[in-house]
């Protein structure tokens, strides 16, 4: 028998419910985690103090407040883009095989922060310039990836998934190139950690700009989730139930690489989370995008929260690149799905 | 009841026509079957009635109102469409795939109602499918798919049928049960076939595609004479009258094999 929507009688909101309430325990425990460690009831206390404007009753409201909560916030805001992210574009190409990184967007982002960093450099530059290099050479990505899948009117998925890998593939190789030609060995480390995703650079700024962002991405995803349903389904039958498919594979490609512009700017490339995230949430709740959205949401959410309080604490005070903790958390799980759909 | 008329209807993929001023007219209430060999256009005449692909030039008129134009949604709630082993998705259950049946009629994020789901139920038990509504797609067997997606076209509730070789990949059983469901929904129906004796059986009428051009329109008596079909697919039928005095088409083997 197929497993596929094991849940799936739950009803959403409970689901929700549940699952907004793990997320935000796990975020105080995340928050009182660390070098210095923070009872929950403190932690909750320094929350309470820096988002009122209150004054601080010691150190540890500083390290709550201006280090922690935003890093926290930003690791749950980064999964559930990813999760976002690789959701639409598993509907746009019909196939759970695609994701940021398939569709080369991934590949863009790092590209234009790896530029910046070997170039300008990260200490020249204003601290924004990196994200907003990324974020713009993500949408490019996505727009060329798209004028070149195209074919009169039509736009093929396995044409989009054909040119995402073989875009994605010479923008790593550009991106390698000046990695290599730079001298900057402190430069290069930092390139290093950017591809394999870090938040280590989280702060307030980055939190107040990402998450209005991806919530908004989110809502028009979830609004428009029916139209997911049917582009899911291929060309002929999207039509059939009163769809015009290129359009709106094109939109709904648009909307994944803002998503994970956004993303990525803040984060740097983290693998695996749009890969296996829908995919488990396909397996939890079925295959409705009305229910697979906010449930991969939340489930990339809490991936990327715990892959990153691991990264900063499994080898303290050294961090770990959190990309390898999620590929070591995501592939086992994703073999595991696939093999439980495989065996349907 | 409505009909529908095709005028020098031109259509191709890229910038290749694959037919050429297709003219035809599918009676209202009439189970009208095309057939055509391998290449002869059926599809792609069919895709144009559905909006997967958009003619050249030509027109399609259903009940008067003009297909090619009008938008997406609407003509959606007007054209049901079975085509041969689709996609599936992201492996929804049969239930959800009949109840995205109902898009074309629900508002701009509108979630679907008492009555979608009511009209789901009773084209689910029209095509016999309501014990699968809970089982995912991808354990249905290939029978049980294609009447499954028979129900998700109804529940579009078109006036027109439109079916791609609905049977294909069907054993015997299957076949005939896909294609009696499909007849029975006493809709104006315009179905591409392969099997002659199928088409000789069901059909009230009988369009021939050849090359890309409609060969001859009429009712199977008239068009599927041994000398046409020999013709146009380079085999030999034999008619026969089955033992409830039905005219059928039995393939014969070529010259060289006895």
């Amino acid at each position: 028998m197929n497993s596929s929507g094991i849940w799936r009688k739950v009803p959403l909101s409970a689901l929700l419910v549940v699952g907004v309430t793990a997320l935000g325990l796990l975020a105080i425990l995340a928050t009182g985690v660390g070098a210095v460690q923070i009872a929950p009831n403190d932690v909750v206390a320094g929350l309470w103090r820096g988002s009122t404007g209150q004054p601080r009753s010691g150190p540890s409201d500083f390290i709550v407040w201006n280090l922690r909560a935003p890093r926290v916030l930003e690791a749950i805001v980064v999964g559930a883009g990813l999760a976002l992210a690789g959701a639409i574009a598993q509907a746009v190409v019909g196939n759970p095989i695609a994701d940021p990184y398939v569709l080369g967007l991934s590949s863009g982002a790092g590209l234009g922060a790896v530029a910046v960093i070997t170039t300008i450099g990260v200490g020249v530059a204003g601290s924004l310039t990196l994200p907003l290099a990324a974020f713009v050479t993500a949408l490019l990505t996505g727009l060329v990836v798209l004028i070149m899948a195209r074919s009169g009117t039509r736009l093929d998925p396995s044409r989009i998934v054909m040119v995402g890998i073989s875009v994605g593939s010479l923008l790593s190789g550009i991106t390698s190139f000046l990695l290599l030609r730079t001298g900057n060995g402190d430069a290069a480390r930092q390139v290093m950690f950017w591809l394999l995703g870090s938040l280590s650079g989280a702060e307030w700024r980055l939190v107040i700009i990402s998450a209005p962002l991806v919530l908004l991405a989110g809502g028009v995803a979830l609004l428009r989730a029916g139209r997911l349903n049917l582009l899911s389904l291929g060309d002929d039958s999207a039509a059939a139930l009163g769809m015009r498919p290129a359009r709106a594979r094109a939109g709904f490609f648009a909307l994944a690489a803002f998503l994970t512009g956004v993303v990525v700017a803040c984060s740097g490339t983290i693998g695996f989370v749009g890969l296996v995230m829908p995919a488990l949430a396909r397996v939890l709740v079925g295959a409705d995008h009305r229910r697979v959205l906010p449930v991969a949401a939340l489930l990339g959410a809490l991936l990327v929260l715990l892959a990153d309080t691991a990264a900063r604490t499994i080898l303290a005070p050294t961090e770990l690149p959190i990309g390898i903790l999620t590929a070591f958390v995501g592939v086992p799980v994703f073999v595991l799905a696939v093999r439980r759909q495989a065996s349907g | 009841m409505t009909a529908l008329q095709i005028d020098r209807l031109t259509a191709g993929w890229g910038s290749a026509a694959v037919i050429h001023d297709v003219t035809l007219e599918v009676p209202a209430g009439s189970f009208t079957a095309l057939v055509g060999p391998n290449g002869s256009g059926k599809s792609t005449l069919l895709a144009t009635l559905f909006g997967g692909l958009t003619p050249y030039r030509g027109s399609a008129r259903l009940g008067g109102d003009d297909l090619l134009a009008m938008p997406a949604k609407q003509r959606a709630r007007r054209v049901g469409v079975l085509t041969q082993q689709p996609p599936l998705g992201h492996d929804f259950t049969a239930g959800e795939m009949v109840l995205l049946g109902r898009t074309p009629h629900l508002g701009l994020f509108a979630r679907p109602t008492e009555a979608d789901r009511a009209h789901v139920r009773s084209c689910m038990a029209q095509t016999g499918t309501s014990d699968l509504a809970p089982r995912p797609m991808s354990t249905l067997s290939g029978g049980e798919r294609q009447r499954v997606l028979l129900a998700r076209a109804l529940a579009q509730q078109p006036d027109l049928l439109v079916l791609d070789e609905p049977i294909n990949h069907l054993d015997p059983r299957h076949q005939l049960e896909v294609l009696e469901l499909s007849a029975g929904a006493g809709l104006t129906t315009i179905t591409a076939l392969h099997s002659l004796d199928l088409a000789a059986l069901h059909a009230d009428q009988v369009i021939v595609l050849d090359g890309g051009r409609l060969r001859i329109a009429g009712s199977p008596d008239e068009v599927l004479t041994p000398d046409l079909v020999r013709e146009v697919f380079d085999i030999a039928v034999e008619p026969v009258i089955d033992s409830r005095g039905r005219r059928r088409l039995l393939t014969m083997p070529s010259a060289g094999a006895g």
